[in-house]
């Protein structure tokens, strides 16, 4: 009987060791002449439980293992080929009982649709899923128009973040009069905690391509560009590839089955700069410039690269295309609400059991995606609020976890969907500080060229910082609102208009956390060092010593047996002691 | 057409034109600050935001296109909320000062940044000119002020600050021992009355300003003479009173009147002043001594300090025992001292507080414990011992200091502890206060109202206007603010004045526009002293002074004065804190119209070093407001794109690649960084003079250093040009000068520049002081001379082209120049074909600029291919503009490309015309498809003949020569049009007996052949190593003297003399006293009427008919091509004029 393993060797999992495990399985198979595939594949969503192996006989019957290490990979491989597979580490399986994945269960993966499972380097793997059928069909028996109206029906919106009609945007490139066109794939994935492009990028980039050719086929564009940040090497590595085999099979390049249709591919490496990720600055980018929005309109579809009509999605986006030219709109639209349809990937983080990569079909409750697809609280911690769409998007309190996973519900909330991140966040969070760290992040990505944006977000901060260090006023939080307003509608690009959001969805749902900073000059999560105040609990302390001991500034006195004292003055807050006693005895507030 | 409304009002207006036109053709004014007609729109500033109905955010009326139907809301309170934000943030992050912090810190805020610059430039008068304006009393507040301006100075991080005040003094003297002393202009009579009680500093300069407005001012003074008290109170030591009676008699110089002896109260009456005056001030100052309260107080010996300076002043007799004590620790207390110590006594000077606590200046105090003067600190008297009525020694308890008081010093509290010393006499010179007996008194009432005291029986007055409320009765100085310093009152008189100016011509007394004042920190200790690190550490200049042991005995005024070369190096150390476009500054408007509370959004601020390593452009990246129009006019106009955002977020800077200094890059200097900033980020420098905020005088004209004739503002300070920039307004060249115009005039102002005669001994040039001399040596030469020559060079003007024809004429002589050759093309000059003017180029749909041209010239082909047209470069030279060019020619030299574009359009003419043969050539054709309407540009000077040549036949074979259709050469002489106008001829060097060189300068060849010359006369701007002549006489610039020339387009250049320099009437002098001239032709008016009239002969654009065409082709010497192909190529060129004549 023959074996397939597969490794998954996205950046995730070589970050945990997967490499190492790779090689172990090929030593292992050779070693013990076991009749096996060994085979690399991407990342399968589950990054909190990585390496993982897959391994089976038959498809249909295969199980997932997680956790897997050098020195447990030979007994799972020796087990599973002995018919008697061991049942630890299990994370799915279809033939063990009891082992059905939640985590899987309540997906639906069409963007995911090949990670994980296909080998990503080959560009067979992906032919034998289909690939390149879409684009075969597209350019030879669909118009343009028609690809065009079958993206609108879908109902796909940009999966960058604004939640566009990707249809919609088709049709200005194409109704744009030019000779020359461009589509531009946005793959600079900025936000902090989100991969969801690198991970599709890694794990499935003929997809991503196989879309951008048909968009390009669709709107009449012959060159395209991926601006891809130069901190995803995995990513582009597998792009080169891709487009290397892509480019051989004939899908780039000029009479493209057989038609009329050329298209030449190139990849742009970007230098990470937030901003970039906004589509004006990110042809500047491209073109050479410092990357800074311009005034819009003209939109890019109307004068975009080099002033030629440009067509600008996210990788997300575009993975989704060849599906739905496969699958047909309606198929697609199944899935989702009136208004936002399909599917949507988002990277779960923070304090989430199952960190990691998932993808659910719009409308599902955040409740359902956090509790049942995530697994809910990594610790025994409660919930206190979930970050939706990194720095641009908003806290979300758990009143609002009934709120479904939908464009217009999440905006209504004054958060966004943005590209993804979702990071969730226990009691000891405090949202004054998370509201500072993303104001930070901005802060420091403005591209520096709107008044409000380059130093409203400074002035922001600066008033974030004090309330932090108990400094603030209550007419502080006006002024933050002030400004909040008007870097919202004064900032040319998406950066400033929606770098207060954090700010404002913090105000609006934790404000009293902000008043116990300014008035009572504490922090309830005990986030805040300047508010922080560690004391000896008399009636606890037993005079162990070690809190002492363990105190790198020595200001902690006290004679053996006899109770601790804490130089307030000296203290510089450090939570060792607190750390340190096993009594209980310190007092953190 | 589209219909918009704007705030509800619906207009109609041109489709594609942006929000912020519309608004502006409609008389709606959006502030901007990144926003410049020459650039496309950018966005940034947001100070333009404006709300469109329906749509989220705001826009930028600069970026937003007007669309039909569009409602757009440009003054909502939203939006002027959010322009005020937008303000309000860029000002939180301007790091700089609007107004220097002396200023600031001056009560009578005297522009001193700008009187210091001018000290260190050697223009005493004009500092005193810019002093006066706000302080009239330089002489004696230059020797008696407390200089509150120097505790602000910025100069004390790096070392020491500026002795300012002393400068002033300096200037002040300089102007007053000069042979004409600054007296401003007297406006006309205007037939008011004012009245003004008392003669001191406050009423002696509402007087001085009233009168200089117009007014008949009387001023009452009760003691018989003027100064109150710097005259009685101020000892002669400080301020001789020679000094002041000088002072006043020239603050008096416009009709001010003061009536001696008028005792106030008893000789004139408030009530009857207020009734026959049209405004009155009161300015009685704080005479009155206030007491001790000590025991023992009636004894003989003791004496009250303003009581016993006033005596001593007077001349009365008071008789001092030989040890005095003076208790107190103000000025007066000092000066008693002083005046005590140098009336013979023993002093010792009993003080409450210690040394560091005493009101008197510093400087007073160390003076005075030079002088021999004891001091008794931490001690205070108590009881005034005596004898038979008389004194004998005082009680005295030791005090010790405590928690501060109100006043910030630390309050002295008595220790228990006492003691006794023997003194004779006691001066106690504690406090002043108004006399006030009269207030209450009927006559001083106005219908039954009496002025309003404070409980320290001072006046109630408001600060800003002095006026009391009552009557017409203003009233300030010491009777307002109680004892306080000279310039105080000064500026309570300045103040009064310009009040009661307002007030006389029915104006709010206060004016409503206060200026916004940027201030880089409220205090100067709040400053970081890192910025400072990078100036090099010049102490103080020490004034001399008279030596302790001489001065203590005499009243001889003990600070001697600056020598003048160290007043200019002291003055020289300024380090120019106030922003020198203060006045023109957008943001500080905007700030003002805006009303901007700058302290709410305080916080980090972006700090940068202050970049002065470019000679010509000073970069203060403080200032920057990262609107970025310099970043894109020197990228997307000028070309060489040196400037850039450096760093993320709220550090974000604009400086040179890598934060370099701008000389480490391809900058150009053409400076339009500079016209384009719109605060003082980028600011221009003079490499001759310190620049300074004071306002110029400004003068427009034509820059005269090439053909071209741009319209140019020149800056005048005091007869000197400051700075030159681009002319507002509509002109050809419209904000664009090149490197020579913006900075290359300062020549005219350096060290070799010369502004009379020099003759040559060896190989040194000596200086002839009598113009005679010259006159005699030109005069003798002449005589011996049987052969003589002039050469005149083409960046004469008009007039002394004139001159000098005449002058040849006169002595029998020829002119030519040396500058110029004789070109075949010269004969086409004012022809239908040559030359078109830069009016004219608005229409060409293609300029092609060959070979090397001026940064105008490119910025002007810039400008008009951004407007549509095509821009060809025909060039060797490697630019950063060649960029810029559609179509960029530099493979081959340009001779060749030229040739083979020739060839092309010949072949295109071959296929026309069919009786032509087969023309034989030698270089390939090059493909270059040029409209009708295209504009060749070179500049004449610069080019080959044959280079000419072949552009001229290439034009005539693709222009028709109609509007924007034709040739443009350019010269680097200003006046070469006028040149050929003169008829005066490129000419060759050889030897004669007498030579002219009248602006020319020969090079190393050309001097070859003349070197046998006998005697050779240059008139010339500069001594030059090269110059070989034996006489050298000066020449005026285009800056100099009134004049005229012709510009490359015909346009007439004019010259105005901006610094109103005499070197032209000199030179025309130093020619009749040669006899070459009449007295009537040694005028420069004689010869600005024969320009004049020469130029109002220019002759109509002659229309050049074929036939003569014709003939001048076939007479150009330097035919290259064979007849045939000639006649060929003319055949064309006729065709294509019969084709026009139809």
């Amino acid at each position: 009987m023959s074996l397939v393993i597969k490794v998954g060797l996205a950046s995730c999992g070589l970050a945990a060791g997967a490499g190492e495990v790779y090689e172990t399985i090929l030593k292992h198979v050779k070693k013990n002449g076991i009749d096996a595939t060994v085979k690399k594949t991407a990342c399968i969503g589950m990054c909190f439980v990585e390496p993982l192996v897959e391994i089976y006989e038959e498809e249909k019957k295969s199980i997932t293992y997680g956790d897997v290490t050098s020195e447990n990979v030979g007994n799972i491989i020796d087990a599973f080929s002995k018919g008697k597979p061991i049942e630890e580490n299990v994370i799915m399986s279809n033939i063990l009982k009891g082992s059905e994945n939640k985590t899987y269960k309540k997906q639906k993966r069409i963007v995911l649709r090949n990670c994980g499972i296909i080998d990503p380097v080959s560009i067979d793997d992906y032919l034998a899923t289909e690939g390149y059928k879409a684009l075969e069909k597209s350019v030879k028996d669909i118009s343009r128009e028609n690809i065009i109206n079958e993206i609108k029906n879908s109902g796909l919106r940009g999966r960058g973040g604004a939640g566009f009609p990707t249809g919609l945007k088709w049709e200005f490139a194409y109704n744009a009069k030019s000779e020359k066109k461009y589509i531009v794939c946005n793959a600079d994935e900025g936000d902090p905690g989100a991969f969801m492009d690198r991970s599709v990028l890694e794990g499935d980039p003929h997809s991503v391509i196989e879309g951008m050719i048909i968009g390009a086929y669709a709107i009449g564009a012959d060159e395209g560009y991926i601006y891809c940040r130069a901190e995803y090497p995995l990513a582009i590595k597998h792009l080169e590839i891709a487009i290397e085999q892509a480019t051989e099979k004939g899908y780039i390049g000029n009479k493209i089955f057989g038609t009329d249709f050329n298209f030449d591919l190139h990849i742009k490496e970007g230098a990470g700069a937030f901003v970039c990720g906004e589509e004006t600055a990110l042809m500047a980018s491209i073109e050479g410039k410092r990357g800074m929005p311009t005034i819009r309109p003209p939109f890019p579809a109307q004068s975009g690269l080099w002033g030629k009509p440009t067509n600008i999605n996210n990788v997300e986006t575009f993975a989704n295309i060849a599906w739905i030219i496969l699958n047909g709109a309606n198929e697609y639209a199944k899935y989702g609400t009136e208004k936002s349809k399909g599917t949507k990937v988002f990277a779960l983080a923070g304090k989430i059991k199952n960190s990691g990569l998932i993808e659910v079909p719009m409308g599902m409750p955040l409740k359902d995606v956090i509790y049942d697809v995530g697994g809910g609280m990594k610790t025994e911690k409660p919930f206190k609020g979930v970050q939706l769409g990194g720095p641009s998007g908003g806290c979300l309190p758990a009143e609002l976890l009934d709120t479904i996973v939908d464009y217009d519900s999440i905006n209504k909330t004054g958060a966004i969907m943005g590209s993804g991140g979702m990071v969730v966040m226990d009691t000891s969070s405090c949202m004054v500080d998370i509201a500072k760290f993303f104001l930070n992040f901005t802060q420091n990505e403005s591209c520096g060229k709107c008044t409000f944006c380059r130093i409203g977000t400074k002035r922001m901060l600066e008033i974030l910082t004090r309330i932090t260090e108990g400094k603030g006023k209550m007419e502080d939080l006006d002024t933050l609102e002030e400004l909040s307003q008007n870097i919202i509608k004064g900032s040319l690009c998406g950066l400033g208009q929606t770098a207060p959001n954090p700010v404002l969805t913090t105000l609006k749902y934790f404000r009293e956390e902000y008043i116990a900073h300014i008035k009572d000059k504490t922090c309830p999560a005990g986030v805040c060092t300047a508010l922080l105040k560690y004391e000896v609990i008399e009636d606890k302390c037993i005079g162990c010593t070690v809190c002492a001991m363990k105190c790198p500034v020595n200001c902690i006195s006290g004679e053996r047996k006899q109770v601790h004292n804490i130089d307030q003055d000296a203290c510089i807050k450090c939570g060792a002691c607190y750390d340190a006693c096993k009594f209980d005895a310190i007092k953190k507030g | 057409m589209i219909t918009i409304k704007i705030n509800g009002k619906e207009v109609k207006t041109e489709k594609g034109i942006k929000i912020l036109d519309v608004a502006k053709e409609n008389g709606i004014e959006i502030p901007t600050l990144c926003h410049d007609q020459e650039l496309s729109p950018y966005g940034s500033c947001w100070v333009c935001a404006v709300k469109i109905k329906d749509r989220k955010g705001f826009v930028t009326a600069c970026g937003t296109e007007a669309l039909d139907g569009m409602e757009i809301e440009t003054d909502s309170e939203e939006v002027h909320k959010a322009r005020k934000m937008a303000l309000e943030l860029l000002l939180s992050d301007h790091y700089a000062d609007c107004e220097a912090p002396c200023k600031i810190a001056c009560p009578d805020q005297v522009d001193i940044q700008s009187y210091v610059s001018l000290i260190a430039n050697g223009r005493h008068q004009e500092a005193v000119k810019v002093i006066k304006e706000t302080l009239p009393m330089p002489l004696s507040i230059g020797r008696v002020c407390p200089a509150f301006c120097e505790e602000e100075c910025r100069r004390s991080i790096v070392d020491e600050p500026i002795a300012i005040r002393q400068l002033k003094r300096h200037a002040a003297d300089f102007d007053i021992f000069n042979k004409s002393q600054y007296v401003p202009k007297k406006a006309p009579n205007n037939g008011k009355n004012i009245a003004i009680v008392g003669a001191g500093p406050s009423g002696l300069t509402c007087g001085y300003y009233l009168s200089n407005k117009g007014y008949n001012v009387t001023v009452f003074e009760s003691a018989p003479k003027a100064g109150g008290w710097l005259r009685y109170g101020i000892p002669e030591y400080r301020l001789p009173k020679k000094i002041l009676d000088k002072e006043i008699k020239l603050m008096c110089k416009n009709g001010m009147k003061i009536k001696y002896n008028s005792q106030f109260g008893k000789d004139i009456t408030l009530s009857e002043l207020n009734e026959k005056y049209d405004a009155v001030f009161l300015a009685i100052g704080a005479q009155n001594a206030v007491p001790m309260r000590v025991k023992g107080s009636n004894l003989e010996g003791c004496f009250l300090g303003v009581d016993f300076l006033r005596n001593y002043m007077l001349g009365k007799k008071i008789k001092l025992e030989k040890k005095v004590a003076v208790i107190g620790g103000g000025n007066t207390a000092i000066d008693c001292a002083r005046t005590a110590a140098r009336m013979g006594a023993n002093v010792t000077l009993v003080y409450r507080r210690t040394r560091k606590e005493m009101p008197a200046e510093a400087y007073e105090v160390d003076a005075a414990e030079e002088e021999g003067i004891k001091f008794h600190f931490l001690t205070n008297p108590v009881e005034n011992l005596g004898k038979k009525g008389k004194l004998k020694a005082i009680k005295m308890e030791k005090m010790k200091l405590g928690e501060p008081d109100n006043s910030g010093r630390r309050r002295p509290e008595p220790t228990g502890d006492f003691f006794k010393e023997e003194y004779g006499t006691v001066i106690a010179a504690i406090s002043q206060k108004p006399e006030v007996a009269f207030v209450t008194k009927k006559a001083n009432q106005i219908k039954g109202k009496e002025l309003q005291l404070t409980k320290w029986d001072t006046v109630v007055a408001n600060e800003e206007t002095q006026f009391t409320g009552l009557g017409k009765i203003f009233a300030g100085g010491d009777f307002r603010r109680g004892p306080a310093t000279a310039i105080e009152a000064i500026a309570d008189g300045r103040k009064a004045a310009e009040a009661i100016d307002r007030f006389l011509n029915n104006q709010p007394m206060i004016d409503p526009i206060k200026l916004f004042d940027s201030k880089k920190e409220k205090k100067l200790e709040d400053i970081d002293p890192k910025e400072f690190e990078q100036y090099e550490e010049i102490p103080r200049f020490k004034i001399p002074e008279l030596d302790p042991k001489v001065r203590a005995s005499n009243f001889k005024e003990v600070e001697t004065g600056f020598e003048e070369e160290d007043a200019r190096a002291e003055a020289d150390r300024c380090l120019e804190c106030g922003c020198n476009v203060n006045e023109s500054c957008d943001l500080r408007k905007y700030a003002t119209e805006y009303k901007i509370e700058v302290d709410l959004f305080m916080g980090d601020k972006n700090k940068h070093p202050i970049d002065d390593s470019h000679p010509f452009i000073r970069r203060d990246a403080n200032k920057c407001i990262n609107c970025g129009r310099c970043v894109r006019i020197c990228a997307e106009v000028q070309g060489p794109g040196v400037l850039g955002y450096i760093y993320r977020g709220f550090t974000t800077y604009v400086a040179p690649e890598f934060g370099e200094s701008l000389s480490k890059t391809n900058c150009e200097i053409c400076g339009k960084c500079i016209d384009v900033c719109p605060v003082g980020a980028l600011l221009p420098k003079n490499s001759n003079t310190k620049l300074n905020p004071h306002l110029s005088e400004k003068i427009t004209q034509n820059c005269g250093l090439c053909g071209t004739g741009c319209n140019i503002e020149i800056s005048v300070q005091d007869n000197h040009v400051t700075i030159v920039e681009p002319a507002d307004g509509e002109t050809f060249n419209q904000r664009d000068l090149c490197f020579d115009g913006k900075f290359g005039w300062q020549i005219f102002e350096d060290e070799d520049r010369i502004t009379h005669p020099f003759e040559r001994e060896n190989d040194h040039w000596l200086p002839i002081k009598n113009i005679d001399t010259a006159a005699k040596m030109i005069q003798e030469k002449l005589q011996k001379a049987e052969s003589k020559m002039v050469y005149i060079s083409p960046t004469s003007s008009i007039e002394e082209a004139l001159l000098i024809q005449h002058i040849a004429k006169k002595i029998g002589s020829q002119i030519s120049s040396l500058s110029i050759y004789k070109s075949f093309v010269d004969k086409l000059t004012d022809t239908n074909l040559y030359t078109k003017t830069y009016d004219d180029l608005e229409h060409a749909e293609c300029i092609v600029l060959i070979g090397k041209m001026s940064k105008v010239h490119k910025t002007i082909a810039r400008r008009l291919q951004r407007n549509g047209a095509k821009l060809i470069l025909i060039t060797k030279e490697i630019s950063d503009f060649n960029n810029f060019a559609d179509e960029l020619h530099n493979d081959d030299p340009i001779i060749k490309t030229l040739e083979k574009i020739l060839q092309y359009n010949i072949e295109l003419v071959k296929e026309e015309l069919d009786d032509i043969d087969d023309i034989e050539h030698n270089v390939d054709p090059l493909k270059l498809d040029l409209p009708e309407k295209t504009v060749f540009m070179y500049n004449r000077d610069l080019i080959s003949e044959e280079s000419i040549w072949n552009i001229w036949v290439i034009s005539s074979l693709v222009c028709n020569f109609e509007e924007g259709s034709g040739i443009l050469p350019t010269s680097k002489f200003n006046n070469f049009r006028g040149f050929q106008k003169l008829g005066i001829n490129a000419g060759e060097p050889a030897n004669y007996n007498f030579v002219l060189f009248y602006g020319e300068l020969p090079c190393e060849e050309q001097k070859k052949r003349i070197k046998n010359s006998n005697f050779i006369v240059s008139v010339n701007t500069h001594i030059d190593d090269a110059d070989s002549s034996h006489l050298l006489l000066p020449k005026a610039s285009y800056l100099e003297f009134e004049s005229t020339s012709i510009a490359d387009d015909g346009r007439t250049s004019k010259f105005k003399n901006p610094k109103k320099s005499t070197i032209h009437n000199k030179l025309l002098k130093i020619f009749k006293k040669a006899g070459l001239l009449t007295a009537q032709e040694a005028k420069i008016s004689f010869w600005n009427k024969k320009a004049q009239m020469f130029l109002a002969k220019k002759e109509k654009i002659r229309n050049l008919s074929n036939q003569e065409l014709l003939d001048f082709l076939y007479t150009v010497e330097h035919m290259q091509f064979d007849a045939h192909k000639q006649a060929s190529i003319q055949k064309k060129r006729i065709t294509k004029l019969k084709k026009m004549a139809k």
